[in-house]
Formats: structure tokens, sequence, C-alpha cells
């Protein structure tokens, strides 16, 4: 484990789809910090699947995987970019053949994280959390990406389709809604900072 | 708004010409009296069932048959962003707006001790 020395973060929470982050870290400082835990920028980012934790003010808004770091190099600055993906992404890497007849579509969610994870090597520790029961569903994968076909049957893409997420904690949830109803969280000219009005 | 709106949604599944499985459905009166028809093909070339292009067809027009108004914030830590999440339906009071959105995104960009939080909407 390390800790980085950010210059700039951006974190992406998306309902029913991958979560993002993007960390950039000038190259020298990176390099100082590491040899300061004991390690060094090459072991951070070359030496297998890496993981991330960002943190804000002792709670964790996001946890994923190390995509593809790239550094920029220039004659005044070295800078490297740290782009990470939620669990969810780590099935895009990963396919299924199963088939289902008139089953929840949760249950086949889960069914095709459970049989991907089930493979040698194949398991990055997601676990089942609540998956409510919503509506039955036929399917017959050949060969289909796991994220995606989850994600086609979350209610962005069909009706009646469910909610869902892979938590930082790696817990797969499926509901017909998440999230609630705040109507006491009010965004107005106080805390607005820009608006797009369509 | 106007030329993005969805009131005839054709999805294309899996075979070709007569083969085909295909599905159509059409936005209520209440829709395509507003804004016309105004179609859109999408291909879903896995797809075998006719039931799930219907339902993607229904979820289509849901999202996109009339106008959103609000889709999207820049807002700052004066409300505390881990009180609210994806999800949750939040209040925006904005012009003459003031009304429950539910948020479908929720960003962070933090850049030399500043932070902004971006929220887009359904």
């Amino acid at each position: 484990m390390a800790e980085l020395p950010a210059d700039t973060l951006n974190v992406v929470r998306k309902q029913n789809e991958i979560w993002t982050a993007s960390i950039n870290i000038d190259y020298a400082l990176l390099q100082k910090k590491l040899i300061a835990q004991s390690t060094t920028v090459d072991n951070v980012l070359r030496s297998g699947l890496r993981t991330v934790k960002i943190v804000r003010d002792g709670v964790t808004i996001f946890k994923g995987i190390l995509n593809e770091p790239t550094i920029s190099y220039s004659d005044t600055a070295v800078n490297v970019t740290l782009p990470f993906k939620s669990w969810l992404a780590y099935f895009q890497k990963r396919f299924t053949s199963n088939v289902y007849s008139n089953t929840d579509a949760g249950a086949i969610a889960w069914g095709i994280i459970n049989t991907a994870q089930g493979v040698t090597d194949g398991s990055i520790g997601v676990t089942m959390g609540t998956v409510a029961a919503t509506k039955n569903r036929d399917r017959t994968f050949d060969r289909d990406e796991i994220a995606n076909a989850i994600m086609k049957m979350s209610a962005d893409n069909v009706k009646d389709g469910f909610d869902f997420e892979i938590s930082n904690e790696k817990v797969f949830t499926v509901a017909a809604r998440l999230g609630s109803d705040k109507p006491a969280i009010v965004f107005d000219n106080i805390s607005i900072l820009g608006a797009n009005i369509a | 708004m106007g030329l993005n709106i969805i009131t005839q949604s054709h999805q294309l599944g899996n075979g070709s010409g007569s083969d085909q499985v295909t599905a159509v459905k059409t936005a209520s009166s209440t829709y395509t009296n507003k804004w016309y028809l105004q179609e859109k093909y999408t291909s879903n070339t896995s797809v075998i069932e006719v039931t799930t292009l219907e339902d993607a067809a229904d979820k289509e027009l849901l999202l996109n048959q009339d106008a959103n108004i609000v889709t999207s914030l820049s807002v700052n830590n004066h409300i505390d962003p881990t009180s609210y999440d994806i999800g949750d339906n939040v209040t925006v009071k904005i012009l003459e707006l003031n009304a429950l959105y539910r948020i479908k995104t929720k960003s962070y960009q933090v850049s030399q001790g500043s932070e902004v939080i971006g929220l887009e909407f359904y």
C-alpha cells in the first residue's frame, strides 16, 4: 500500500454504470513520496493489478482498479496520470455463455458474476449482498461481456429494469430502486455554481 | 429538448431481413402531440427475445419523450457531498424552477484545494 500525493483528482460515480477516477501527480513528487514509503514508481504502476482507495474527510468515496497510467514528459514538467475504474470494470474483461429462462433479473446478474468468479484466477472477491427480485427474464448469452450484460438489464436500459451497484467494499446489490427521496437537500443560489437547463 | 426528443423507438434484435427480431413502441399522444413523430433506431443484435426489445423501447421513450428541464449542476460543498448520492431525489431551486430531480451522476473535481461537485440528473 502506498499513499499518493495528488495534484488534481476527479471521481465520477454513475448510477448503473462503471465509476471512474483520475489522479494527476507530479512525477518527481510521486517518486520522492514512494521512496519514503520504501517502494518505487515502477513497482506501483507495473507489477500487477493495482487498486486505489480515495478518501474524503475520512469517508471512502471510491475504490477501483488502475487502468492505463500515462506519463507526459516535457522539458519543464513530468506528470503522471492514473486513471481508475470501479470493480464492475473487471467484468468488461470477463464473458459468459450462460442461459437462463424465466429467471429473476438480479439472479441472472449475480449468476453470471458468480460463475465467472468460480474460474481459477477469476475472482476479485465480489460478494452477494441484497439481490431483490424485480422481473423474470430470458437470457441466452453467447460469449457476452458480463459488465455490459448486467448494465443492459438495468433501469437505464429496459422497462422494469433494476438498479445495481458493486460497492466500494465489493458487495453486489440489486434493487428496484437504489437511493431515496431527500427533499430537504436543496440546491439553490447558495450552493449552485453553474447549471445546464434544457 | 426539441430535436433531442424521441417519440418512437425502433429496436432491432438478432437476425436479418424478415427473420430479424424487432420491436417498435410509440409515445402516447400526450407527447406526440407536443413533439410530433421523432424516430430512433437502435441495434441490439445479441437480443433474441421480443419482450427484451420492447422493454428497451419503453425505457428509451420514458427517458426521452419529454423535456427534462434541469440536466446538470455544478455545486460547492456548502451541502456535505456525502449526504446525497446517485439515485437520490434532491430539490433544485433555480430561476423559477423548484422541483425534485433524481441524481444519475455525481462527480468530485478537486484541484489545488478547491472542490466542485458535478451532478447530472435523469
